[in-house]
């Protein structure tokens, strides 16, 4: 059943993977919809409550497939509580409680934070990109990442970022120095044009010096050309 | 009638010296018949039994230098019709001649305790005759050691090259290179026979991109979190230049008073002059979008070579030593690289990326463009580097499975492996 469940919510999941945040609007929509339930069917709301704060735990982690589901299935945990306290109000309910439900400002429940991106991310927030043999400008999938990359950088605007530009180990050590470089400027060049101050962002090439892997192989060469992101006073990315 | 057919004579006048043996010098330009030379192991002359390596490390070494030359063929121990030590110092040349030997090569010892009296001879057997040669005309006494016994042989073998070629050999120089330590990379010296190695740098930061001019080594080092650029003499790591983005490549001028270098600091790679103590810019040599780098000098110190891909692939340059005149090299194929200009000025060495992504090593004559293809088929084969006198190419094949040294003539005609390490070795610089 669970395996179905999850069949179904990944084939609502479009395949890039980004952050669930109208689910998690949703889930936290439920939430406020049972509030009664924190009364009438209280095992039941606190188990709803729980599944969304695992969802959000798990949306400020970048694991965007699995706050997906969780969020799914908080919203689901909520329904089933608002219905059952609904079906117990008759024997839970008590006129002082009148005013539980009716006339809260459901708007102040509503996080209006952005999910998954606050504080408490490291540098996980910044995926690395990835490039084609001899280029060094953004494939459409880099472009999606450093989006992304983006609205951490925003977010954190007093962290100082490295962009270390990388190439594979065919060819010219000293060639590839300078093309890892171009790398990391045509990276922190988008960054600059999606609006990100790119005065704290050092572009550093180690050329074909730092492979991410050391195979001989044209898996290993596109896994070692990249533009990874590291902050100073870390150990350089490997 | 014996011939002697040496490749360099293709592109010089006739090498041979004024008291050459009686065959003729003539040359045939397709094809190379190597010399013949017979090097027997060395012989006891009347002291202590050999037990510590002296024969290895003297006919021995002799033997391994002929051969990484490319210009003579051992003749096989088991063809020799006499017993060599028992003839000792007075050759039976008919003998030597009826297996084909040309030249021959005795070397006799006398150990006692801790030296050893070794006498070096070359011998002609087409003219049946010893022939002279200069610091070999009496026997030498030496420490019963490797090294200074190696250091003899090395000596012997370039006065046998300079008898033969007019031009000495170049046994007793020193190649720089780099091997992967640890999780960094260090900077090696690495003698021309490839037997002795020698760590110079001592940290585990990554050091590449050495060069070795005038007695001096510049190299590109991420010690300091980038690439910058040091300089390694007196026995220290001297920081040289580390603007913003790269500091890479620095070569010493031939003439010793500048640094040719790549700097990305004012927005893209371009190619500098810098001062060679402090790195101070004293010129911009290239003023192009472009990816401009891997410069080096020609040999008068007039011209820079170099690589960029202003025309959309990376190709080799040349230009004048203070920019200008830029003029394109190379034409074929989509990433040429890793230029040296030669000793000798007319051609410059450099790597070329085939349509099959294999590496192999090339010239280009400077003055038409004429390519020459020094590897085929034989793995990858990169970063080349000329010997002091431009007669020879060291570079780096992984034909062998890992990324090793080789020597060839500056043709590629004969290579020979000269190192056997684990990891590899890259960017060779052999000096000059």
């Amino acid at each position: 059943m669970r395996y179905l469940l999850s069949l179904a919510v990944l084939s609502l999941v479009c395949a890039c993977g980004g952050p669930p945040t109208k689910t998690l609007t949703e889930a936290q929509t439920a939430l406020n919809g049972a509030i009664l339930a924190k009364k009438c069917a209280p095992e039941d709301y606190a188990a709803a409550e729980r599944m969304y704060a695992k969802a959000q735990t798990l949306n400020a982690q970048g694991k965007y497939d699995e706050a997906q589901q969780s969020a799914e299935a908080a919203k689901k945990l909520a329904e089933k509580a608002r219905q059952k306290a609904e079906d117990r109000r008759a024997e839970c309910f008590s006129p002082k409680d009148e005013n539980l439900g009716k006339g809260t400002d459901v708007e102040q429940f509503i996080d209006r934070s952005d999910p998954g991106l606050g504080e408490g991310i490291s540098v996980e927030g910044l995926k690395t990109i990835y490039y084609d043999f001899n280029a060094s400008d953004l494939t459409d999938e880099s472009k999606q990442t450093m989006q992304r990359n983006a609205s951490w950088l925003n977010t954190n605007p007093a962290t100082r970022v490295i962009l270390e530009g990388h190439c594979d180990s065919r060819g010219s050590a000293e060639y590839n120095l300078a093309l890892g470089e171009k790398r990391g400027f045509n990276a922190r060049n988008y960054l600059k044009q999606l609006g990100v101050d790119v005065s704290r962002l050092e572009v550093v090439s180690y050329g074909e010096e730092r492979p991410a892997e050391g195979g001989e192989d044209e898996g290993s060469y596109a896994r070692n050309r990249r533009v990874e992101f590291s902050v100073r006073g870390a150990s350089p990315g490997l | 009638m014996l011939r002697i057919s040496l490749i360099f004579l293709l592109f010089s006048t006739p090498a041979l010296a004024d008291d050459p043996p009686k065959s003729e010098g003539s040359v045939r330009p397709i094809d190379i018949i190597s010399f013949q030379m017979a090097v027997p192991d060395a012989f006891n002359q009347g002291g202590a039994a050999d037990t510590r390596g002296v024969t290895e490390a003297l006919s021995g070494t002799i033997a391994r230098d002929l051969q990484i030359t490319g210009y003579f063929n051992l003749v096989d121990k088991g063809a020799f019709l006499v017993d060599p030590a028992k003839e000792a110092m007075k050759p039976d040349y008919k003998s030597w001649f009826n297996i084909g030997a040309q030249g021959l090569i005795k070397v006799g010892y006398t150990i006692n305790g801790n030296e050893v009296v070794a006498d070096l001879r070359l011998f002609s057997v087409d003219g049946g005759s010893q022939v002279s040669l200069p610091g070999f005309e009496a026997p030498a006494t030496l420490a019963v050691d490797p090294k200074p016994l190696r250091a003899h042989a090395h000596k012997f073998v370039n006065e046998v090259l300079r008898y033969y070629t007019k031009n000495p050999g170049f046994f007793g120089t020193q190649i720089v290179a780099v091997k992967r330590t640890g999780s960094g990379k260090s900077l090696v010296m690495v003698s021309a026979d490839g037997l002795e190695e020698t760590r110079l740098t001592s940290d585990d930061s990554i050091n590449i991109l050495p060069t070795f001019r005038a007695g001096k080594i510049y190299f590109t080092s991420f010690r300091n979190g980038g690439p910058h650029l040091f300089a390694l003499f007196g026995g220290k790591a001297q920081p040289i230049a580390s603007y913003t983005g790269l500091n890479t490549g620095g070569e010493l001028s031939p003439g010793g008073n500048a640094l040719v270098a790549t700097l990305s600091k004012d927005g893209n790679p371009e190619i500098y002059t810098l001062n060679p103590t402090n790195g101070q810019v004293i010129k911009r040599l290239t003023n192009s979008w472009s990816i401009d780098t891997g410069a080096t000098w020609s040999p008068d110190g007039s011209q820079v070579a170099f690589v960029s891909d202003r025309h959309g692939s990376p190709q080799i340059w040349i230009m004048g030593a203070g920019g200008g005149g830029e003029r394109r090299l190379t034409f074929q194929g989509d990433y040429n690289t890793t230029p040296e200009w030669s000793p000798r000025g007319d051609k410059i060495l450099f790597t070329a990326r085939d349509e099959r992504n294999v590496f192999d090593v090339f010239t280009v004559r400077v003055a038409d463009g004429v390519i020459e293809r020094l590897t085929q088929n034989q793995g990858n084969n990169e970063e080349p580097s000329w010997s002091p006198d431009g007669r020879h190419v060291v570079f780096t094949s992984t034909r062998s499975g890992s990324s090793e040294l080789f020597i060839s003539t500056e043709d590629g005609r004969r290579q020979f492996q000269i190192t056997k390490g684990k990891g590899g070795y890259f960017t060779p610089f052999w000096a000059k």
